[in-house]
């Protein structure tokens, strides 16, 4: 028994330790073409559909239900997206990819049907 | 090329996994947790047999408890014996965990409390002829024509069908979470229809509706939401447990948790919840005993575009292929799983995912220790959209503790880094939770859940509630 915990575990926990810790750049350094460099509003509003819709549509405020929502509050968005704020709890944080769609997007203008 | 090669190598594994079949030394002690099983097979249940080796099931192999032999779902008789005579709950099992000797007259130790009123089958097969009238079972109909392996045994599951034409089957989860504002959504309605009309084939239809946590309105205005979780037809109940199924379903690969927000299952678009995690292909197996294989092939959906909810056969995006083997003992288990998939890069690119895990039951060995501890790591690497080729490494571990019959005390941590180039992006979950399941079929369980992440801002704390109610 005392042997198999050996055999099993310690190489296990070996393995665990010695994963911990990431690259050293962020998403668009390492690949510039990881996202489209002018993203559509589709693709964020699928994002926010996603991660934010769960309270923000119709529960809690700021709203994030519509067109018009989205683009007021795209900064916001940002903000908690990339502090690691929201989702709150334990709930699953947007990637870095969908930072980085939401990033560019604003970053070209916010195009949007609504404005 | 590369298929026959696989598909050799294969097959090179199968008869080698069958070559290493040896009787299960464990017997007549009980497996912990969900290995506690023996009396499903070797008791009649008031007399103790060995069946033949080429029909032992002495393993935690899935296929003991469920329909699919990869496991989740719908339950076989032996699982549902399982689940009303030996699964630890508070209000009915009569096994408590000290119960090692099973509730078997002439094997009963000093230490345990005994039922006297569960159900004795018939001791021979001539026997059992008399208990066909005594057959109350709800969900299930029938006995296939013929000779079947286990129609003759009627008695020996309680008053349960043993080997029935027709079942149904349910599994229904709602779910609470309270944070910063409290959320009550329905989690997950299954209904699933099995057929079996003639020794050895079997089909399974599940139909699953999946819940969304923006609440009711959502989950049942969605007209994507109800789908077929799995649908196959399966060639099955031959010696060492040999099986081949071909349809829609889950790829056999690593741990099957009952929690799919797991990453690794979440990573590797193995997400139990998601219409998307499904593929249609055909997978072949084999249990004999302790060692096991299992290999898929598969075409893929898009891995931007749902698949259709109903059309099983709208997965032509691409195509992939898994195995999954290892060693199964009733005390412990280590396993190994590799999986690759193939598509153009628009429709999700190439993946190849590769998985060690164990189990240990140290409960097996002493009685004062009812600990099951399970384990997978997980490395890989994926094709982002720009055709670049990331690296990603996923770990989950759990400890479970059962304080009394029917709960279970849960330690859980899982770690995922999507990309090992890109800075800060990994993150962990603790879960400290209870599940408590006072009858066979409803479950509590609660869990405080914790997120690290790699920041230095946005570490955050929830409690998650689900009841859960299965048949």
């Amino acid at each position: 028994m005392n042997r198999l915990v050996r055999v099993v575990c310690v190489p296990l926990l070996l393995l665990v330790a010695s994963c911990q810790g990431s690259g050293d750049l962020p998403l668009d350094q390492v690949d510039a073409e990881a996202v489209v460099a002018e993203p559509t509003y589709d693709q964020v509003h699928a994002i926010v559909q996603r991660a934010c819709d769960s309270c923000h549509a119709g529960r809690a405020e700021p709203a994030l239900e519509s067109c018009l929502d989205i683009v007021e509050q795209r900064n916001s968005i940002l903000d908690t997206a990339e502090a690691n704020t929201m989702p709150p709890g334990a709930l699953p944080r947007l990637t870095s990819e969908e930072k980085l769609a939401i990033r560019r997007w604003i970053d070209a203008g916010a195009p949007a049907p609504c404005n | 090329m590369q298929l026959t090669r696989s598909l050799t190598w294969c097959g090179v594994l199968l008869a080698a996994v069958v070559a290493l079949a040896t009787p299960a030394s464990g017997t007549p002690e009980y497996a912990a947790r969900a290995g506690r099983t023996c009396d499903n097979c070797h008791v009649s249940p008031n007399r103790w047999e060995n069946p033949a080796l080429a029909s032992r099931k002495c393993t935690l192999s899935c296929q003991g408890c469920h329909v699919d032999p990869a496991g989740g779902g719908m339950r076989t008789v032996s699982g549902r014996f399982y689940g009303r005579a030996t699964l630890p709950s508070i209000a009915t099992s009569p096994r408590p965990t000290a119960d090692w000797d099973r509730n078997i007259r002439g094997r009963r130790d000093r230490a345990t409390s005994y039922n006297d009123n569960i159900p004795y089958g018939p001791s021979t097969m001539a026997d059992s002829r008399a208990y066909r009238d005594s057959i109350s079972d709800r969900w299930a109909w029938g006995t296939p024509p013929g000779e079947t392996r286990y129609g003759p045994f009627q008695g020996r599951y309680g008053d349960l069908r043993a080997d029935p034409v027709l079942r149904f089957g349910g599994d229904f989860r709602m779910g609470a979470l309270l944070s910063q504002s409290a959320l009550v959504f329905p989690m997950q309605v299954d209904i699933g229809t099995m057929l079996h009309p003639v020794h050895h084939v079997t089909v399974l239809a599940n139909v699953g509706a999946r819940g969304q946590s923006s609440g009711y309105s959502d989950t049942f205005d969605d007209s994507h939401t109800p789908y077929f979780r799995e649908a196959f037809a399966l060639l099955h109940e031959f010696p060492f447990q040999a099986y081949a199924k071909a349809g829609r379903f889950v790829p056999s690969y690593g741990l099957r948790l009952d929690d799919h927000t797991s990453r690794i299952r979440r990573e590797f678009e193995l997400d139990g919840s998601l219409p998307d995690a499904r593929v249609t292909g055909v997978e072949v197996g084999a249990a004999p005993n302790y060692p096991f294989i299992q290999a898929s092939y598969f075409k893929l959906a898009s891995k931007y575009v749902e698949p259709d909810p109903w059309n099983i056969f709208d997965h032509d995006a691409g195509w992939g292929a898994a195995v999954n083997a290892g060693i199964r003992e009733l005390g412990w288990s280590i396993a190994g799983s590799a999986m690759a998939r193939r598509r153009p890069l628009d429709e999700g690119g190439d993946a190849d995912t590769y998985g060690v895990y164990g189990v240990l039951n140290p409960w097996f060995y002493s009685r004062n220790s009812p600990i099951t501890l399970q384990a997978e790591l997980d490395w890989g690497t994926y094709q982002r959209r720009s055709g670049r080729e990331a690296k990603h490494l996923v770990w989950y571990g759990e400890l479970d503790y059962l304080l009394a019959n029917g709960v279970n005390l849960l330690f859980a941590y899982d770690w995922a880094d999507p990309d090992r180039d890109v800075v800060d992006d990994q993150s962990g979950r603790y879960q400290l939770g209870m599940q408590v399941t006072p009858y066979p079929g409803v479950t509590f369980d609660g869990r405080l859940r914790a997120l690290q992440v790699g920041t230095s801002t946005g570490n955050g704390v929830d409690f998650f509630f689900q009841i859960h109610f299965w048949f």
